[in-house]
């Protein structure tokens, strides 16, 4: 009966005490001492403009780590979202481009993102191949079709109306972080009250299991991948809107640092563990050394070095952490 | 005889695992040119008596010499060295390199530039297959090769280590159950092997559950039961039944439930047919019952658990559930309807090990703890207390993950994600496996009070005290047929083991 007693007066909701996690606190500490030797080197850092700057320059990868962070608690994974965010940026330009209204045009991209998503769960779920695999299959293939679309022109100007989620500001705060924000409490929410969150975790931490517990591990799994795919369209508008054009392979980088976020905010590649606060600090901490080091000139060669190391750092760290 | 004829003398050998003693002071000789047959139970020990042999494992106490000199230290390096040779039931070749690359494997042949001699290589492995009359081609893939192929490959490579590293030559061949995945051809091939073997002056140590196999080619045996040597006798010397005797040992007596009970039928398997898995099998499960499913392992007892889950489809036959047909139906429905299946493979199988007690036990549930779409803590909560409580799970909260948990614990943890969903059948496997004695009387003492409340079960065990205490009727199976339907009061451990071992075949028509 001790238990009993114990249940009742249980200091904190479990979603604090994910937020306490030991792990989270290396990836925290590792961005406080990286905020603490950037102010005191930069006088820009800290400035509020340039803070604003990083959570803007982070809302596109920031929207696809969350949806990625997701999918990749259930087990998933999905190299394909920077495809589809060329893919949805390309169709939403040329539509507007047409004389179709922002709106339909970014209802169709989000769409876009759900069908490509559906064409990976299905693969995923249906087929014995990893979802690494079948995803770097389908992000080669739709990069593909996002070239098609204008035999691999960008589309520029898309006009005020599309415009104002990358650059309008709601109380100075700028519109592409609010959607960055209003994504991860959506995303917070669905995994940490809901059945479909639990349903996420039980399939990340064992999917036989889940199984013989009479859950229809296959539906659920495709439903992660729609999700996740939902996400990456989000991104693509965000992003589309913010540089006011469609690139064809305006996704192409996002991909592996957006996944790198997860994994960094402690996301197993197995899945069954991780939450969004957790991804929110991967973003930031790739977000900040990428603000960084350009306000110290450090030259974008060695920025990819530098960011590559510090993903190493951080799953190393992980592993080691887990084999404990 | 003087010692020194032995090439293997084990002395006293005592080993724990975590405080319980699973070999206490075995003593086992070795001569060479002699098969020596090890015999027991699952658990006995015998598994790992030659892990302490081939140096798996260290012993805590006793001796082991070699040629008449105690080895102090054992490593599978040291035992190889000296010639000692194990083929595990698992394979260990490498499905895709040719059998000549398998059998020379880290003795490739290569010129000086360190490229391989492709000609010498096979040539060389052909010599090793004639040598032991193994009618293989060295170029062909490992992959293609049926299991009883595999096993004459890993024979030969087990062998042909002395011929291509300068160990000793093979001095000692452990085979732990080598015919368990052969067929009646297959097994003569093996036995000509090992005879080779034997005239050639090497030393088998040969386990099998299979006793026919063991008269047939050992030519002494020992007896493991419960850790301890309980039968040493050269094969002349000894019947069957004294074997079989040996390894259930004294009928102990436990508080067994009581007799058979006819009631209302609820779970019914009419001739149910899975090729390859069983063949047949009828069985008829009433409320406040437990049907023990015996056998040894792989005669069919957990397939047929499966499908009477809805996991294995069966090709003929029908499974009834309150008179309602379920053949076809989907998994889930028969757990909709109330029949659980509580795997053995308990961490594998049947929890998330990163998960809380309470996310393991609402998983099956998870309707029930939500209000809408959303997760209801507080019904989880109360849920899962009730439980800890019932079940007495020793856990530091109910949001501790069960990868913390005793295995005790974490097997009643399973158990109270199936109960919470109140089932009318269980479909149990190995229901205590790898959890203390303990804990195994409680989830016994679960089981009485789930047959009070007019619960159905059935059990497959490989624990003859359970299979004899916790069984109303036992249905004993071998080679995917059932051979014997039971009363457990009336029977015997001998007999239920016969069957099991197909010592006995049905001599009358099984009651339905």
């Amino acid at each position: 009966m001790r238990l009993a007693r114990e249940v009742r007066r249980s200091p904190v909701p479990r979603s604090v005490a994910y937020t306490l996690d030991i792990q989270r606190w290396g990836i925290v500490s590792v961005l406080i001492a990286l905020v603490v030797v950037l102010g005191v080197t930069s006088p820009v850092f800290l400035s509020a403009t340039n803070l604003r700057n990083i959570l803007q320059q982070v809302s596109t990868i920031g929207i696809l780590a969350t949806g990625a962070t997701v999918l990749m608690i259930a087990g998933g994974i999905d190299l394909s979202i920077g495809s589809i965010v060329s893919v949805a940026g390309m169709v939403m330009g040329t539509l507007i481009k047409a004389g179709y209204p922002a709106e339909l045009a970014i209802l169709v991209g989000l769409l876009i993102g759900c069908g490509i998503g559906l064409i990976n769960g299905l693969l995923a779920a249906y087929t014995r191949a990893h979802p690494f695999i079948l995803t770097l299959g389908t992000m080669t293939a739709f990069q593909g079709v996002a070239i098609t679309i204008t035999e691999g022109f960008p589309i520029t100007d898309l006009g005020q109306r599309f415009e104002w989620i990358g650059s309008a500001r709601i109380w100075e705060i700028p519109v592409s972080v609010i959607v960055l924000i209003v994504v991860m409490l959506v995303c917070h929410f669905l995994l940490g009250y809901t059945r479909l969150g639990r349903i996420a975790y039980a399939i990340g931490g064992n999917e036989y299991t889940t199984f013989l517990a009479g859950i229809p591990v296959r539906r659920y799994k495709i439903l992660f991948y729609v999700i996740g795919g939902l996400f990456a369209g989000l991104a693509s508008v965000v992003l589309a809107s913010r540089i006011s054009s469609a690139i064809p392979n305006m996704g192409a980088d996002y991909t592996l640092q957006a996944i790198g976020a997860v994994v960094i905010g402690g996301v197993p590649l197995t899945g069954g563990r991780g939450s969004v606060w957790g991804t929110f600090t991967g973003v930031l901490l790739l977000g900040i050394i990428a603000n960084g080091l350009n306000l110290l000139h450090v030259e974008a060669s060695w920025q990819y070095v530098l960011t590559g190391l510090v993903i190493l750092v951080a799953v190393i760290l992980h592993e080691h952490r887990s084999g404990k | 005889m003087s010692s020194a004829n032995y090439v293997l003398q084990v002395r006293g050998i005592c080993k724990s695992f975590s405080g319980v003693e699973v070999l206490h002071e075995v003593d086992f000789d070795l001569l060479p040119g002699r098969v020596h047959a090890l015999v027991g139970e699952n658990g006995a020990g015998k598994s790992t008596l030659i892990k302490i042999l081939s140096g798996v494992y260290r012993a805590d106490r006793g001796n082991i010499r070699v040629d008449g000199q105690v080895v102090e230290i054992l490593t599978p390096q040291i035992a190889h060295s000296m010639g000692i040779v194990t083929i595990y039931q698992e394979r260990n070749l490498v499905p895709y390199l040719s059998v000549g690359e398998n059998i020379l494997l880290g003795a490739v042949p290569t010129d000086r530039l360190g490229i391989v001699r492709w000609n010498e290589l096979y040539a060389q492995a052909e010599r090793v297959l004639r040598n032991l009359n193994i009618n293989l081609d060295p170029r062909e893939m490992v992959f293609r090769l049926s299991p009883a192929e595999q096993q004459a490959v890993e024979i030969a490579k087990v062998l042909s280590l002395h011929a291509v590293t300068g160990f000793q030559r093979a001095r000692v061949v452990i085979m732990d159950e080598p015919t368990a995945s052969l067929s009646g051809a297959e097994i003569d091939n093996l036995f000509r092997l090992i005879c080779q073997l034997r005239r050639e002056g090497v030393a088998v140590i040969y386990i099998s559950h299979r006793l026919d196999e063991v008269f047939e080619i050992a030519d002494e045996v020992t007896v493991l039961r419960d850790g301890r040597k309980v039968l040493h006798r050269p094969i002349g010397e000894v019947s069957k039944e004294q074997l079989v005797k040996a390894m259930v040992g004294e009928e102990l007596s436990f508080t067994s439930i009581a007799g058979v009970i006819e009631g209302e039928s609820l779970l019914e398997a009419v001739d149910i047919s899975s090729p390859g898995k069983f063949e047949d099998v009828s069985l008829r499960l009433t409320r406040g019952m437990i049907i023990g499913l015996a056998g040894t392992v792989g005669c069919g007892r957990s397939e047929v658990l499966q499908a009477l889950a809805g996991l294995i489809p069966i090709t003929r036959g029908r499974i009834l559930f309150h008179g309602d047909e379920m053949q076809g139906k989907q998994m889930v429905e028969f757990i909709r309807r109330g029949i659980c299946f509580v795997p053995s493979e308990r961490d594998r199988c049947g929890l998330i090990l990163g998960m809380s007690v309470a996310g393991n036990t609402s998983l099956a549930n998870l309707k029930a703890v939500s209000r809408g779409p959303l997760m209801d803590r507080m019904r989880e909560r109360a849920l899962t207390s009730h439980y800890v409580r019932q079940l007495d799970i020793q856990a530091s909260s109910i949001d501790q993950e069960v990868q913390y948990l005793s295995g005790g614990n974490r097997q009643k943890v399973m158990l109270a994600k199936w109960l919470c969903l109140n089932p009318e059948v269980l479909l149990l496997d190995e229901p205590t496996q790898g959890v203390d004695v303990g804990a195994r009387e409680e989830i016994h003492r679960i089981m009485k009070g789930l047959l009070d409340k007019g619960k159905g079960m059935i059990m497959v065990t490989s624990d003859l005290d359970e299979l004899m205490n916790m069984s109303h009727v036992i249905v004993v199976m071998n080679k995917g047929r059932v051979v014997a339907q039971l009363e457990a009061q009336k029977t015997t451990r001998e007999e239920v083991m016969a069957y099991a071992l197909g010592e006995r075949s049905p001599s009358q028509p099984c009651a339905a």
